[in-house]
Formats: C-alpha cells, sequence, structure tokens
C-alpha cells in the first residue's frame, strides 16, 4: 500500500510541472513568489524541529542576495552560480554565529538571530564601494531576461530541492537526532547524540537554502538595497506560513505557503499596508490558540487512529 | 543470587578515582573512588541528598568533575562530552523517566541504537525490537503516552540498552512499581547483566538491593562511608546513622 | 568592604581596569565620556523593565521596544491634541500602559506561560509585529517629534561645552534602579515577586497569588516602558520601528549582567553606551556603532559557554 502514500505528491508535482501551461503571466509571478516564501518557511521549520528557533532568515535571504549580486556584477559568472555562491556564503557565517552561539541556544539564539538582519543591514550600508550602500544596486538585466516561465520553473526547482531536503531531515537518522534534542536535550546527549554539533550542522544548512532563495529573488527581481533585502517581511510571512500550516513536518508549510500565498495577494489589493499586520496577527493567533497549525492538527486526529491504546 | 563479595569478577571495567564536584559551596561529590567489574551488579545507596544522582550526571558527562579521574576500560572520560561516554560505552537512565514523547516506543530505543552504536537505520530497528523483547514491551508502535509506567520505565532502559553499554546506570527504576512489577524489573535486570554489562543500581528500595546486587557502596552528603556486600554493611551503624540520623 | 569582598581578586582587578580606561578616555576624548553616560543611561532605563520580566516571570519581551514605541507615539498625540509636556504625559503614560499591560497578560502572555519557551518567544514576536505594522499603518513611517526648548540646554566645564538635558536619561536609570531594589526588598509585593522569581512553586506553597504577581509585575513593566517612551520622545523622534533595536540591546545588557542582576543591568548600559560613544567618535565610522551591542552580546555569549563547560 505504500504506492498510495505516494498519489498526493504524484498530484502536487504533475499540477507544479504543468502550471504554466494553464496559467497567464501574473499567475505564474505570484507563483514565483509563493515557491520563494515557501523555500523560506520549510527551511524556518526544518531548523525548529532541532527545537531552537531562528529569526535569522530575512538576515541570511538578504546575505544571499548581496553575495548573488556582487559576485555577478564584480566577477561576471554566470547567474545560478552566483545563486549557489550565496548559499555557499549564507552557510558559512550561520555556521560561524552557530558556532559561537549554539552552546547557550534558547533565547540567547533566537535574539541573536533576531538581530542579524539589521547588523547585515549595518555592515551593508557602510561599505558603499563594495555594496553600494544606503541605495543598493540594480541589475542590468534580470535572470533570463525576465521570461516569467522560466524564472517559474527555476523557483519550482529550488523549492522542490527544499521539499527534498526537508524530506531527508524527516526520513533518515536526522529526523530521530533532531527530534531527541527538541524534546529532551539531557537524553540526547546521554543516548550518544552530539548535540552542539548537530545543531550548527542544521543550522549551517537552513541557512544556506535561505541565502540560495535570497540569491534567486535578487537575480529575479533585479536589485539589492539594506532596506528591501533584510526586509522584516522575509521573516514574518515564513513564519506565519509554517505556524499556520503546521510546524515540525514537509507538508505543513508547503500548505501555509499556498494557502497564506495566495492570501497574502489578496490583501495587498485589499489593505496594501496592513498585510503584515495580519500576518503577525496570524503568528499570535496560531501560537495560542492553534500550536500544531491546521495540518498539524489533522495529522494527530490521523495519527491517534492509527496507533492505538495499550493493548 | 548475591555473590560473595567484589574482586571476584575480574578487571574493572570502570574506576571513578577520587570523584570531586561541588556546586558554588555545596559538596555534592567528596573523593568518591569506586570499581566496577565487567559482570557486576553494584548497588549505590544512601539518604536523599547525599549525590547518588549527582554521581551517575558527573560519570555519564552531563557535569564535568572538579576534580578525580574516570576510566572506563582504558579510556579516560573525565572531559569528555557525554555523547563521547555514551558512544564509548556508559549508558544511563534518569530518574525522573524522560521518554521522548514524539517518537513511539520502537523510536525511542532506536534513538540510542543509531547513535550510542551508530547502526544504519534498518538494524536500529532490529535491535530495538530485540530489545523491546527482552524486556517485555509488547506492541512497539505505540505512542509514548499510551505506555503503563513499568513500560515506560523499561522503555529507559531499553533506550540505553541500545547503546550497547559497558557499564549501565540505572537510578531508582524500581520506584513506583508494586512487587510483581518489581521482581519483573529484577528479573530484566539480571538477564541485561547476563548479556555482560556491568550495571550500577541506585536504589532506595532495600529488599531489591539485597536480591539484586553483588555488592554496595553507601554514599553520605557526596562521601563514601561504606562498601561491601549488603548483608555486612546494612548492619554498620554508620549506615544505620546515616539514614535514620544519629543514635544517642 | 563587603562589595570588595564580593568581586574576588579578579573582580577588582576589572572594576580598576574599567577605572584607569575610563579616566584616560576622559582625558583623550571627555565627549566620549558624556555621551557615553548619557546614552548608557537611555539604555539602562529601557533595559530595566524587561529584567524585571525575565527575572520574575521568566519570560523574553520581545514586543518590549515596541511598548516603549506606542508610549513616545502615545505621548506625541497627546503633546499635538492637548499641548501636553511628554514629561508630563509620563504619569497618564503610566495609567494607559498599566491597563494596556493588564489587557495583554490577560489576554495573551497568561496562556504562553505553561507553554514551552518557543511559545512565548514566538508570541511576544508575533505582537512585536503587530505594534509595529500598526503605527506604520496608523502613522506611516515619518519620525514624529514635538519641538521642545529645554532639551538644547547646555553647559560649560573649562574648554567642554555639552548638552546637559541627557543625564535626565542617566538619572532616570539610577532612579528606577533605586526604586526597584526598594520595591523588591522592601515592599511586600516586591518580596513576593522575588520569591516567585526564585522559585514559583515553592512560592505558591507558602501562600504568594503566583498568577496575580505574574500579573503585577508584567503590567508595571508595561507601564514603566510606556512613560519611559514618553520621555524618550522628548529628545528623540518616533517611528514604528523605533523600539525594536532598544529590544536587542536591552537584552544584551541583561545577558552581559545575568538575569536577576538589575544593578549590573545599568552598569552594562554605562558600558555599552560608552563604547557605543567612542565608536561614534571616529568621523566616518560612526555607522558601525550600531554594530557594538551585537559583538558584546556574542562575546557575552561565548564568554558565558566557556564557564558553563568547565562547570
Amino acid at each position: 500500500m505504500r504506492w498510495r502514500r505516494a498519489v498526493p505528491y504524484a498530484v502536487g508535482a504533475a499540477l507544479a510541472a504543468t502550471f504554466p501551461l494553464f496559467s497567464g503571466m501574473y499567475t505564474q509571478q505570484v507563483a514565483v513568489t509563493v515557491l520563494i516564501y515557501m523555500t523560506l518557511a520549510l527551511s524556518w521549520d526544518m531548523l525548529l524541529r532541532s527545537g531552537q528557533l531562528g529569526f535569522g532568515t530575512a538576515g541570511f535571504f538578504g546575505v544571499g542576495s548581496y553575495a548573488a549580486v556582487l559576485l555577478f556584477l564584480h566577477t561576471g559568472v554566470p547567474a545560478l552560480v552566483s545563486i549557489l555562491f550565496a548559499g555557499a556564503v549564507a552557510g558559512v557565517i550561520a555556521a560561524l554565529v552557530g558556532l559561537a552561539v549554539l552552546r547557550l541556544r534558547g533565547m540567547y539564539f533566537a535574539i541573536t538571530t533576531l538581530a542579524l538582519a539589521g547588523i547585515f543591514a549595518v555592515v551593508v550600508r557602510n561599505i558603499p564601494s563594495l555594496t553600494g550602500g544606503p541605495e543598493g544596486m540594480m541589475l542590468p538585466s534580470c535572470i533570463f531576461s525576465g521570461d516569467t516561465t522560466k524564472v517559474y520553473w527555476l523557483v519550482l526547482g529550488m523549492a522542490v530541492l527544499t521539499i527534498l531536503v526537508s524530506e531527508v531531515f524527516e526520513r533518515t537518522r536526522l529526523h530521530f537526532a533532531l527530534t531527541s534534542i527538541r524534546n529532551d536535550e539531557r537524553v540526547a546527549k546521554s543516548s550518544g547524540i552530539g548535540v552542539y554539533g548537530v545543531l550548527v550542522l542544521v543550522f549551517a544548512i537552513t541557512s544556506a537554502i535561505q541565502g540560495v532563495a535570497g540569491g534567486m529573488y535578487a537575480h529575479v527581481f533585479g536589485f539589492i538595497s539594506p532596506e528591501g533585502s533584510f526586509h522584516a517581511n522575509f521573516l514574518l510571512l515564513p513564519l506565519a506560513m509554517a505556524l499556520l500550516g503546521g510546524i515540525h513536518s514537509t507538508w505543513g508549510p508547503i500548505v501555509g505557503a499556498l494557502a497564506l500565498g495566495v492570501l497574502a495577494e489578496y490583501l495587498k489589493l485589499e489593505i496594501p499596508y496592513g498585510h503584515l499586520l495580519v500576518y503577525g496577527g496570524i503568528i499570535v493567533v496560531v501560537t495560542l490558540f492553534l500550536p500544531q497549525g491546521v495540518y498539524g492538527a489533522a495529522r494527530v486526529r490521523l495519527r491517534g487512529s492509527r496507533l492505538g491504546g495499550s493493548r | 543470587m548475591s555473590g560473595p563479595g567484589a574482586g571476584k569478577h575480574g578487571a574493572p571495567v570502570l574506576r571513578a578515582d577520587r570523584l570531586c564536584k561541588h556546586f558554588g559551596g555545596l559538596v555534592a561529590l567528596d573523593e568518591v573512588t569506586f570499581d566496577l567489574a565487567a559482570d557486576e551488579i553494584l548497588g549505590i545507596i544512601g539518604p536523599n541528598g547525599a549525590g547518588k544522582t549527582t554521581l551517575i550526571n558527573v560519570v555519564g558527562g552531563l557535569y564535568l568533575p572538579n576534580g578525580g579521574r574516570i576510566v572506563l576500560a582504558e579510556h579516560d572520560i573525565t572531559t569528555a562530552p557525554a555523547h563521547v561516554r555514551c558512544r564509548l560505552g556508559i549508558g544511563r537512565t534518569f530518574q525522573i523517566v524522560h521518554p521522548l514523547r514524539d517518537l513511539s516506543a520502537r523510536e525511542n530505543i532506536m534513538v540510542g541504537a543509531l547513535f550510542g552504536q551508530r547502526r544504519r537505520l534498518r538494524e536500529a530497528r532490529q535491535v530495538a525490537e530485540e530489545i523491546g523483547a527482552l524486556l517485555g514491551l509488547g506492541n512497539m508502535h505505540r505512542a509514548v503516552e499510551n505506555l503503563t509506567v513499568l513500560e515506560v520505565k523499561k522503555l529507559e532502559i531499553g533506550r540505553a540498552l541500545a547503546t550497547r553499554p559497558k557499564v549501565l546506570f540505572l537510578d531508582e527504576v524500581m520506584a513506583g512499581l508494586n512487587s510483581d512489577e518489581t521482581k519483573a524489573m529484577i528479573t530484566a535486570v539480571r538477564r541485561i547483566r547476563d548479556q555482560g554489562v556491568a550495571i550500577c543500581v541506585v536504589e532506595h528500595v532495600m529488599s531489591v538491593i539485597r536480591d539484586l546486587t553483588d555488592r554496595v557502596i553507601v554514599l553520605n552528603a557526596g562521601a563514601i562511608i561504606a562498601e561491601g556486600p549488603y548483608a555486612a554493611v546494612s548492619a554498620q551503624p554508620r549506615v544505620v546513622a546515616a539514614y535514620l540520623g544519629e543514635v544517642d | 568592604m563587603a562589595l570588595v569582598r564580593r568581586l574576588g581578586r579578579t573582580g577588582i582587578f576589572v572594576v580598576l581596569a574599567a577605572v584607569v580606561l575610563l579616566a584616560l578616555l576622559a582625558v583623550w576624548k571627555p565627549y566620549v565620556v558624556i555621551e557615553g553616560i548619557q546614552r548608557g543611561g537611555l539604555y539602562a532605563l529601557i533595559a530595566l523593565p524587561m529584567a524585571l520580566i525575565l527575572g520574575i516571570v521568566g519570560i523574553i519581551n520581545l514586543a518590549h521596544g515596541e511598548f516603549m514605541m506606542l508610549g513616545a507615539y502615545f505621548a506625541y498625540w497627546l503633546s499635538v491634541y492637548t499641548g501636553m509636556d511628554p514629561l508630563v504625559a509620563m504619569l497618564p503614560a503610566l495609567a494607559v500602559f498599566a491597563l494596556l499591560g493588564v489587557a495583554t497578560y490577560l489576554l495573551t502572555i497568561r496562556r504562553a506561560l505553561k507553554a514551552p519557551e518557543l511559545n512565548q518567544l514566538l508570541l511576544t514576536f508575533g505582537l512585536a509585529m503587530m505594534a509595529s505594522q500598526f503605527a506604520n499603518l496608523m502613522w506611516t513611517s515619518r519620525p514624529l517629534k514635538p519641538h521642545l526648548s529645554y532639551v538644547y540646554s547646555s553647559m560649560r566645564l573649562g574648554s567642554l561645552t555639552f548638552g546637559t538635558y541627557a543625564f535626565v536619561y542617566t538619572a532616570g536609570a539610577i532612579a528606577l534602579l533605586v526604586g526597584l531594589l526598594l520595591f523588591l526588598k522592601r515592599t511586600r509585593v516586591g518580596k513576593a515577586a522575588l520569591a516567585v522569581g526564585q522559585n514559583p512553586r515553592g512560592a505558591r506553597l507558602v501562600g504568594i497569588d503566583v498568577n496575580r504577581t505574574y500579573l503585577v509585575i508584567f503590567s508595571l513593566s508595561i507601564a514603566l516602558v510606556g512613560a519611559i517612551g514618553a520621555l524618550f520622545l522628548t529628545r528623540h523622534s518616533v517611528f514604528p520601528s523605533v523600539g525594536s533595536p532598544f529590544t536587542m540591546k536591552s537584552f544584551c545588557l541583561i545577558a552581559m549582567a545575568g538575569i536577576g542582576n538589575l544593578s549590573g543591568v545599568v552598569w552594562g548600559g554605562f558600558g555599552l553606551g560608552i563604547a557605543e560613544a567612542f565608536v561614534l567618535s571616529f568621523r566616518g565610522y560612526g555607522g558601525w556603532a550600531d554594530v557594538v551591542f551585537f559583538a558584546v552580546l556574542v562575546a557575552v555569549i561565548m564568554g558565558r559557554s566557556y564557564r558553563r563547560r568547565t562547570a
């Protein structure tokens, strides 16, 4: 019966792959944005599965944007190479920060990562010769000359890769390590898990993904700036998506991204300046009343019927 | 059946040499020294607050000692981190049981096999099933919240056992069990010893100590005040005074 | 002499070194010391209420800076509509924000207290985002400030001319520290709060109403920070994102001092203020001043992790 579980994946993949055939340019642009946020939501959730709350999403996203554009402009490597470079830069920075800070975890880690976006923005503003300073920089042209369909395929590829990584996190021994660390660190340590090492690794990997997303975003939209690239939007929306959809899972952030992504488009039209308020509200409401999110709550009900009581 | 005493069990697999641990001004362990042979069951007893759990935490690596040495089968593990000690062969349970709530019973035990022994997923599953059978755990797919108290305690032991320890510390595993369950647990512990694991049992239930252990060390206020077979130790006035207070 | 004993040998060495450094700095760059004490006073003043909540209720209020921002807006609109001086507005601010604190606690925080630390962080983060987005929506991002002539008062000391108004922050910080210490050590409510902070279960066992203590302390903290917002407005403009750097710098000070050490927060504030003023004194490098707290925070975390390793 294992093939039955593959059906939702197959349906989803088919829909995603054939999407440009039956949608217009505007819808594809929305899809591009949704897929980028989905990537961010998934990467945030992957770190959360270890029990660590990271607020660095916007920071590493911005780092990726800057790294990709600066490499591209200063050395002329292909855009795709610069995007991979962006991921590497973000990953290395995260590894360094993680090595310094992850021995203390908890709120120390959360606030350090919260400060990252601001710190990177300050750094960027203060080396204008390299980074274009407060005004930022524009690319002479967007990737693929702005061909929306090609951009869609690129971003879809990144999202699919991220989904794969998330599934690796769920189905390999890494799942056991992360869940143990999250549930009880002392037990994890006493069972042979090198907690510090695992956390630094996971932080580096998820931040690298965020860097790749940032690099891709910069090439797709063609500019970088301290306000734009590190905007709180890139932290707020992915968090709201993952929380709403259901944390600690692959499907949860996907569902949340689709739902909120569509809602976000609608909100931007109706309340152009208030939509971020709504995302904050979603975070508050979900944290208080529905900590497992929509998908998570459904999954618990399913799991309860599969794992019976004591026999 | 309790053996006649220390020294008849071969070379020590664990030596603790003058272990000291203090928290600020509070001395938790005061020059604690003992050996554990490879097929022994050693009991650690003492009144509340004597430092028994601290000793396990220090040997297990959750605390670093302020002085002294710990040697496990020729490895000096005094400053090694906890997970390294686990891989080298120290296993332990926790006094207040901490099953991993987001994993099933079988998955809990698999954690030990995956990271203590570094097995692959399929092998770890098998090890977990075997250990579950050894301990009598029944349906292993259940969520942790559906297990009875005895089963959760067995789960703790199972997870530690799955790391293939050379030395297993059991921290008050008999607490809260009725007499049938206690007998079942004693049988299980003996079966573990027969597989070649040296066991260190911290207990308050004296009948268990009497039936299960080969010898006993008595801790009071962080220091060892007596050592030897249970029958000999339990009669010593110092030991009685430690538990009951000074006798005029 | 009791202070000498408490510091220990390394403590005395550190203090002496600091005093020597400070004296050197006062001779070399006197404005750095002056401005440092003024800036540091502001940081300490803002950090103290956050330290109170963290020490007693045990949660990090990531919305701390946002409450200050709302307090500043409150004072601003009060001055626009009634002509009330922001200094005077501190009193109504205390009352209004006490109520706001009670409402926030009852509606949101109380539910999160039993939840894991992650949920509390997410909750206050969501509240922070809602507050700053709300302000952005209502009043745009334009900086606002009432014109007050007394903030430009200055004085001459030998060859130095410097502004004197900002010492009100320094005085305020010391006054608040003394007030809080007296409150915690001399009043019944305060002593109960200290007990709750050290051991909530034990406090409950001796009959202290823990929930009411949490409510009182939380509301007190919000009331204080709202009033501080009004004081802040006298010399600084208010805009929606003005609060968040203060949240993070406050946490930095608390990390430096250790949870529960209120006087350490004040010393740390002066230290940070002087360090930032020092960086600002170098022409062309002023933009880096906002990175100082981050470097301090990471250093503190690394120092603490090292100490914990050998514990």
